[in-house]
């Protein structure tokens, strides 16, 4: 499903963030990829959503290198392929749950309410629907942020420090969605410093320095 | 700003033009060369055509004329019979101490002019002999010689002149003064109501109403000429005074050139004057808009990445900003509508004392520009906005 070969990425021509990474995950697996602070995690997780170019190598997704896309072929491949969900959430401040995941629906093809309150019910937010970010607990916001993430059916799902900003009970509600999402039969990349996550999953990838140094099966 | 400069434009060359009117008149009506040779004046019959606003255009105001010459105390002096509610429109200048000659009154009255007051001391409420020549044949005093004019003691008969254009300018005049001193004076009494000022040949001048000066020259509904104001805003002055001489066979105009010229210079450097304070307005709220968006693409760069993020495409980026802009366009546009014609208003009242008038096309006009504004100003903030990348915005920097 994902493959990527020979992969680097540098910044301003000294600093090595990835170095010749090689990695495939398999459709329908959940990957983790851990590693201490610099070791490419974020650059790689851009890479692979099509956010940002590598420097040199390519990458597989779905039989398409991506790397050989224009930037609006890349932000169509992400809009059709690629669930996105962040850290900080980045939900729009002023739109109310519901809006921001028709958002997604509203950039991909057309905007059907529906579908978006299904979403927002499947990751248990059906009473929150009119509710504005500001509104909503951390954990709530990012139950939104994955439904934004879900509503146009991607294949994938690359998570980028899902619970970094949730306390264990809201931590806990977002992991069992991953679960019931990779139950489903989504592919999911994670990345994370907690190690808790790191035992969830098919396989956990440990970064450093760009390269792999660790690559184990947890299932 | 826009709104109340197209509004008060749009309304400009009208207002401008009726208070340029108080310049006096800019067009002479006379009987032309036939009829002067035979000693015809124009008949008011003739002379109410101007009121014909189905045939004849822009005429603001008009003021009949009928001269005579006469003798006050042993002196000389022109005399002028005209209607006064029309010269206080087409001379609005004329200062008269004491009051007007009421043209619908009885009474006989009279009003002088200031030079001829301080020259024979009246006073208002004086009573006037005023002693009228009686009338002799036109042809037999035209072709006599004029060398008496170094007579006259006034200066008013030369000076009055000075207001005519052309031909009959130069022989009307002439023509009362070759009969200054001659033939036979009938006395009859006015009571003094008015002193004219007016810095012009008018001060060494009497004035009697028209009825009454008619009947005691015997030129009965006649007079010599018709001072017109014309309004030169919609049309020009040529065109007006071709109208008059179709419609009034027998009569030729005169433009006052320096008059006519000077009005519309004075519109057109106004209006001038109005588009570019309209452009360097525009202008300057072209950069205030692209400052506002500019701001508010760079308050948002982290909202256009997270949609970049989850695939929104450049120009769907591009649509929502211009979207935005042209819906603040659109809002500006109605509420400067309305504040621009309450402004016009205003300026209206307090410059020309009067209101300006509704113009439908104002309001397409104005929310078309404030909204070509906007979308036109916000074209480099939306730039920005499509260059932004989200693994930048995302990241937090």
């Amino acid at each position: 499903m994902i493959t990527t070969m020979n992969l680097s990425k540098c910044y301003n021509e000294k600093t090595q963030v990835l170095d010749d990474l090689n990695i495939a995950i398999k459709k329908g697996e959940w990957a983790n990829i851990m590693g201490p602070s610099g070791s490419g995690k974020t650059t790689l997780l851009n890479i692979l959503s099509c956010l940002d170019r590598p420097t040199d190598g390519s990458v597989i997704i779905n039989g398409t290198e991506v790397t050989k896309l224009s930037q609006d072929e890349m932000a169509a491949f992400r809009r059709e392929n690629i669930g996105l969900v962040f850290q900080q959430y980045h939900l729009i401040p002023y739109l109310t749950a519901l809006e921001n995941v028709m958002l997604a629906q509203h950039f991909h093809s057309m905007v059907d309410e529906k579908e978006a309150k299904d979403a927002l019910e499947l990751v248990g937010l059906g009473h929150r629907l009119d509710h504005i970010p500001a509104h909503l607990s951390g954990g709530e916001q990012q139950r939104v942020s994955i439904a934004r993430a879900l509503i146009n059916q991607p294949a994938i799902i690359l998570a980028d420090e899902p619970t970094g900003n949730l306390d264990r009970a809201n931590g806990k509600i977002i992991l069992d969605l991953f679960k019931k999402l990779h139950t489903k039969g989504h592919t999911i990349v994670i990345v994370t410093h907690d190690p808790e996550i790191g035992t969830m999953g098919d396989r956990l990838i440990r970064l450093m320095d760009g390269r792999t140094v660790d690559e184990k099966i947890t299932a | 700003m826009v709104s109340t400069l197209i509004n008060i434009a749009l309304d400009l060359n009208g207002k401008v033009a009726k208070e340029l009117r108080a310049f006096g008149a800019n067009l002479v009506l006379l009987p032309d060369e036939i009829r002067e040779n035979n000693g015809q004046l124009l008949s008011m019959d003739e002379i109410d055509k101007l009121k014909d606003t189905g045939r004849i255009d822009d005429v603001y105001g008009y003021a009949p004329y009928l001269y005579s010459i006469g003798k006050i105390e042993e002196q000389n002096v022109v005399i002028v019979g005209s209607q006064f509610e029309n010269i206080k429109k087409t001379s609005p200048w004329w200062k008269v101490e004491g009051s007007w000659n009421d043209d619908n009154s009885e009474e006989s009255t009279i009003m002088v002019g200031s030079k001829v007051a301080v020259k024979l001391g009246y006073k208002i409420g004086d009573t006037v002999t005023l002693n009228i020549r009686e009338e002799t044949d036109k042809k037999e005093s035209y072709t006599e010689k004029t060398d008496k004019t170094d007579e006259i003691p006034v200066d008013g008969i030369s000076s009055a002149s000075q207001s005519l254009n052309g031909d009959a300018a130069k022989r009307w005049p002439l023509n009362i003064l070759s009969e200054m001193n001659q033939g036979e004076y009938t006395p009859k009494q006015f009571k003094l109501v008015g002193i004219v000022s007016t810095g012009g040949s008018e001060d060494n001048q009497v004035f009697i109403k028209l009825k009454e000066a008619q009947l005691l020259f015997e030129k009965k509904a006649q007079v010599n000429l018709v001072q017109i104001s014309v309004l030169t805003n919609k049309n020009p002055i040529e065109k007006t005074a071709l109208q008059i001489e179709e419609q009034i066979p027998g009569t030729k105009t005169r433009i006052l050139s320096q008059i006519s010229k000077a009005e519309g210079n004075i519109q057109d450097k106004i209006l001038f004057l109005m588009v570019l304070v309209t452009v360097l307005t525009l202008i300057g709220s072209g950069l205030s808009v692209m400052s506002t968006m500019t701001t508010t693409v760079l308050e948002r760069r982290k909202e256009i990445g997270m949609m970049k993020a989850i695939g929104a495409q450049n120009k769907k980026i591009a649509a929502i900003f211009y979207a935005e802009a042209g819906a603040v366009g659109l809002i500006g546009g109605i509420a400067g509508y309305i504040l621009g014609f309450l402004m016009a208003q205003i300026v209206g009242k307090s410059v020309f004392d009067t209101f300006i008038g509704f113009h439908l096309m104002v309001i397409p006009i104005t929310l078309i520009s404030t909204v070509l504004l906007a979308l036109i100003s916000s074209k480099i903030p939306v730039g920005q906005a499509i260059k932004i990348d989200p693994v930048i915005t995302l990241r937090g920097e």
